[in-house]
């Protein structure tokens, strides 16, 4: 099965006129896996995933699926179903119907494929709706109807355009469970567009972040959220704080960073940098802690509280530290009840070494840092 | 507050008695007709009404008096069905591919409105005046239904744009997704879900054509459409038979119309409730 269903993106571009939707990108995704491509709006993420699905074609590159090119295969033969956004259901026809409608094209007898689609639809717990047409349903309805017309002709692979983004809060949580645990009963490779940060933190094995065309990091979500390849990357998954300074000394791979509001950090970088160097990095939000003056010599920063916010089992504490972007911290809740802070008041943070990240990647767009 | 607890204003008053008298100048002359059309055997043109009959109807289909009148409602409405059958079809194909921006698609626009404004009586002299240039014959089945198409197939495609600003490509999408091919597609998608908005386009080729006095005169040739007989009667008939014309006329519109919108109104309802 695993075999079968991966899919390999060789040098794919999909360029309109001058402008560049996916900009050569290469890529595999593993048999039976769910990939989550993330990304702003226009960042080409839904043009990739058209082009597997067979609704666009690539203007250079290939894409293979189980092995198989089929780059320039129609699209509803190469072994693929996409789920709309808007889930694009036959408003003339009734759910049965609907569902059934991938086997009536391939020429299944009417009996069977209506038994077939009931069958399919009593397993996404519609089946007492069967005889129903698609406007008399929630939006979660449509939503399970369109997975179930989908999955009718066996694919291989199921392709989600934004299937959560027209459900609510509550809905959206419970589908996100549900997906899951389809694709591990079926087995076959999902690959689901969205924009939403913790859904494809959630939900997925492969985690394929994009930007302007270009894939920035392809890997997994503990990968892409602990070791993000750039600032954007380490800004559009949120959780990191992303600073950035000048190698001030450098031994065996070891080197301590100024930043430009003064502050020196320890940094890991390997080889190939020399002092002067300008480096970006990353440290994670929630392994910041309030500390006095004593101690602050490196891995550190000082500054003005200029916003509270109280988050249940955290308290964000965003910071001036006279650098350009904010600098946020997720303070234990008990730690910051014992000496609250209020907006105005002068700071001190401080956090280990090891947790400083380099970033490798240069891509410093802001994205749309989307907060958790 | 709500609106009926609210004391009506003098607006309310003008406003519905101006309304009144709209509805009694479209509906008025039109009743006054169909009345008048029931004449008794002895009755004139006017009120009062001599005894109530179907005497002229009768007449009207029995007398030679009335010219070839069967002749021109048969031609008229054969005339409608062709205008209707190709409206629809090159109305459906048209708007379809106005989706897409192909090459020369706002000319191609304009020069079909245009088709709209030029004045009805000059399109079809200058049909004639070309026909007898090409030195053929005008037909009404020939020159006459073309006339007839510079009229309806414009409105059908204008009729076809709202139509399918309500329809969603990405129903065509999933049925190639789900592997139909683009006939399939076109068959058990784009056109079952167009259907109330084709019959509507065909509804107004037909009756667009049935009623088509300006276009028909010039170019129809030696026989004449039904518009064009009931014009010639007014001058020469003094009977209530030119009223029982004018209903018999009325009821077939009606009758078209309502059988088109019973069948609109039969699908949305199959759709509502399907099975």
């Amino acid at each position: 099965m695993s075999e079968q269903s991966r899919i390999d993106i060789q040098n794919v571009t999909k360029a309109y006129g001058a402008t560049r939707a996916v900009n050569e990108v290469n890529l595999r995704i593993e048999g039976g896996s769910y990939c989550c491509m993330i990304g702003p709006s226009g960042c080409g993420k839904t043009t990739l995933l058209r082009m597997i699905a067979g609704h666009e074609e690539p203007s250079s590159g290939k894409i293979l699926i189980g092995g198989d090119d089929v780059t320039t295969k129609g699209t509803g033969s190469r072994g693929t179903a996409l789920m709309f956004q808007n889930y694009a259901l036959f408003p003339h026809l009734s759910l049965t119907d609907n569902v059934a409608f991938g086997l009536k094209v391939k020429g299944v007898a009417k009996e069977v494929r209506r038994e077939k689609a009931r069958e399919m639809l009593d397993r996404v717990q519609l089946l007492h709706l069967a005889d129903r047409v698609p406007s008399e349903l929630s939006g979660g309805q449509q939503q399970r109807v369109a997975l179930a017309r989908a999955l009718i002709t066996n694919p291989k692979v199921l392709l989600l355009d934004e299937p959560l983004s027209a459900l609510d809060e509550f809905l959206r949580l419970k589908m996100r469970v549900e997906l899951k645990r389809l694709q591990n009963e079926l087995g076959i490779t999902f690959i689901h567009v969205t924009h939403t940060q913790p859904e494809a933190i959630a939900l997925a094995d492969q985690v394929v972040v994009m930007d302007h065309g270009i894939v920035e990091q392809a890997a997994s979500p503990n990968e892409v959220y602990n070791r993000p390849h750039s600032p954007y990357v380490a800004r559009f998954m949120g959780g990191q704080n992303v600073l950035s300074g000048k190698i001030e000394s450098l031994s065996s791979g070891a080197a301590v960073v100024m930043t430009p509001n003064g502050f020196r950090h320890d940094l890991k970088v390997g080889l190939g940098f020399s002092i002067g160097d300008l480096v970006n990095f990353v440290v994670r939000r929630d392994h910041i802690h309030l500390t006095d003056v004593a101690d602050l010599r490196r891995n550190c920063a000082t500054g003005r509280v200029i916003n509270v916010e109280y988050q249940g089992t955290f308290v964000k504490l965003a910071i001036d530290t006279g650098s350009r972007e904010e600098f946020i911290a997720y303070i234990n809740d008990q730690a910051y009840f014992a000496t609250p802070k209020a907006v105005g008041d002068v700071v001190n943070v401080k956090w280990g070494p090891a947790l400083n990240h380099l970033l490798l990647g240069t891509n410093n767009s802001t994205g749309n840092p989307s907060e958790d | 507050m709500s609106q009926a607890s609210r004391k009506r204003g003098f607006e309310f008053y003008v406003l519905a008695a101006f309304f009144s008298l709209f509805v009694l100048f479209l509906y008025g002359p039109m009743l006054v007709i169909f009345i008048l059309s029931f004449q008794g055997p002895t009755g004139g043109l006017t009120f009062p009404m001599r005894g109530v009959s179907l005497h002229w109807f009768y007449d009207l289909m029995t007398s030679g008096r009335y010219g070839d009148l069967g002749g021109a409602l048969s031609r008229s409405m054969i005339l409608g069905g062709l205008s209707m059958l190709i409206t629809v079809i090159v109305c459906f194909f048209a708007g379809l591919a106005f989706r897409r921006r192909f090459w020369g698609a706002s000319i191609i626009f304009y020069l079909c409105i245009i088709s709209l404004v030029v004045p009805g009586i000059l399109v079809g002299l200058g049909i004639s005046q070309t026909f007898q240039i090409l030195g053929l014959r005008l037909y009404w089945w020939l020159s006459g239904l073309g006339a007839h198409l510079s009229w309806t197939l414009p409105f059908g495609l204008l009729i076809m744009f709202a139509v399918l600003n309500r329809f969603d490509s990405s129903w065509e999408e999933a049925a190639r997704d789900a592997g139909a091919s683009a006939w399939k597609t076109l068959m058990y998608v784009t056109v079952p879900i167009l259907f109330p908005g084709l019959i509507a386009v065909a509804l107004f080729g037909f009756t667009l054509s049935y009623d088509e006095m300006p276009r028909s005169i010039l170019t129809v040739g030696g026989s004449n459409t039904l518009p064009i007989e009931i014009s010639n009667m007014t001058t020469t008939v003094t009977t209530p038979a030119l009223y029982a014309i004018g209903t018999v006329t009325s009821v077939i519109s009606l009758l078209v119309i309502g059988a088109a919108f019973a069948s609109i109104s039969i699908i949305q309802k199959r759709r509502a409730r399907a099975k």
